[in-house]
């Protein structure tokens, strides 16, 4: 009995030493207030964790550094940073506090690769595996700089690039109903992609519509359109991105978007058969043939 | 109560069962005619209306309601089965979402099948 109590005592002291143990590294992990920048263009400042509609507060530029005051896990999977904004606007400091999505930022002791030699592989046609809840698998400096080796290579004349890379599937003009011959305007392109694949803005410009809300399967949903975005350039082009996934959140109406800027994910919402992004172009209100303005080669 | 629905539920899984059935069946016939009436010479017109059947069935389950389920494949069976053009023009441009969907599944169905058949 008296073995009994002594082995009893022991491992009641074991599991608290333990306990202590973890109590410890945790708060040591917590409490030290991280720096973290990101290397994409703009990433919104919002009021509370995870926002994305509304108008944001302000923007994190690119290569901005800030302070992370708290870090909180979403239900849905994401990790949101509350954050000290620091900036001298006229030499006196001006400090905002707000909330980012952490998925676009990293540690400033961690390497960032646009300021390393380009890799000579490429990956750009990976899954987006940041716009799925919870699924981080790869660090953000490498796509980005990916994303930004792909927007120099493809820029054309016309200031276009491919939203994503992938083959047409369904060109731009009327098409014939095999078994009714009806003949109706196919206004845009249909660019295959893997459910998921990152959509990018084509040029920069200013979100016009933002239509989220559609899940698969419903294809009625936005008109058939499913989730949709159009950009207004300001030139008096506008480019429309349909079908998108559910599982990507879509950039706030009225936010400003810079070409290769991610604003999607490649789905199959709306009246679709199977993932892929119907893309539009439309100059001064008339619908135009992508093609003729993107580059011949896409992202590799 | 819980004897009316135990008695309903199976009632009703039928009742389902045989509209799907009716309805992909209304709409192969509808569009293997549609097909024959067709100037274009379309091949194999019987599997191309079975798989746009079969598609558009498959799709309508995937609906969240069964009145939408229901009111795609009314509408699918009508776009086959008008023959007047106006009144097919009209009926297209009632529901475009419907009418891009079958659009894409048609010509889904009329480019493979085809080479499906080639390749034996």
């Amino acid at each position: 009995m008296q073995w009994l109590s002594s082995s009893f005592l022991s491992s009641v002291f074991n599991a608290a030493l333990l306990t202590f143990a973890f109590l410890m590294i945790f708060l040591s992990a917590h409490a030290q207030p991280k720096t973290v920048k990101t290397n994409h263009v703009d990433v919104n400042l919002w009021s509370d964790a995870g926002r994305s509609s509304g108008e944001p507060m302000t923007t994190v530029k690119r290569f901005e550094e800030i302070q992370v005051l708290e870090t909180k896990r979403l239900a849905n999977g994401e990790t949101w940073y509350r954050v000290q904004l620091r900036r001298y606007p006229n030499g006196s400091a001006r400090e905002t506090l707000g909330w980012v999505d952490a998925k676009f930022f990293t540690d400033i002791d961690k390497p960032v690769e646009a300021d390393q030699p380009p890799r000579s592989h490429s990956v750009s046609r990976g899954a987006c595996t940041d716009c799925f809840r919870g699924t981080d698998r790869q660090p953000i400096p490498t796509r980005q700089s990916q994303d930004l080796r792909d927007v120099s290579q493809a820029l054309t004349r016309s200031g276009f690039i491919w939203p994503v890379g992938g083959t047409v599937r369904s060109g731009f003009g009327y098409r014939r109903h095999p078994i009714r011959g009806v003949v109706r305007l196919h206004k845009g392109v249909d660019i295959s992609g893997n459910n998921g694949s990152r959509v990018r803005a084509a040029k920069g410009g200013t979100i016009e519509v933002s239509a989220g809300g559609c899940v698969n399967g419903r294809k009625s949903c936005n008109g058939g359109a499913g989730n949709m975005v159009t950009i207004n350039h300001g030139d008096g082009t506008k480019t429309r991105y349909l079908h998108l996934n559910p599982t990507c959140r879509l950039p706030a109406r009225g936010a400003r978007v810079n070409q290769g800027d991610m604003i999607g994910c490649v789905g199959a919402t709306g009246a679709v058969t199977g993932p892929h992004l119907h893309f539009e172009m439309m100059k001064n209100g008339q619908w135009i043939n992508p093609l003729t303005q993107l580059a011949t080669r896409r992202p590799s | 109560m819980t004897l009316l629905v135990t008695l309903l539920l199976p009632l009703n899984a039928l009742w389902a069962a045989q509209v799907d059935a009716a309805f992909e069946t209304r709409i192969q016939k509808a569009c293997v005619q549609s097909a024959l009436a067709n100037d274009q010479k379309v091949k194999n017109p019987d599997e191309i209306c079975s798989c746009i059947a079969a598609k558009h069935l498959a799709a309508a389950k995937k609906e969240p309601t069964d009145a939408e389920a229901l009111a795609q494949l009314k509408w699918t069976a009508e776009f086959y089965e008008i023959k007047d053009p106006k009144a097919l023009q009209k009926h297209v441009d009632s529901d475009l979402a419907n009418s891009s969907f079958d659009e894409q599944v048609a010509l889904e169905c009329a480019e493979t099948l085809p080479k499906k058949g080639k390749k034996k």
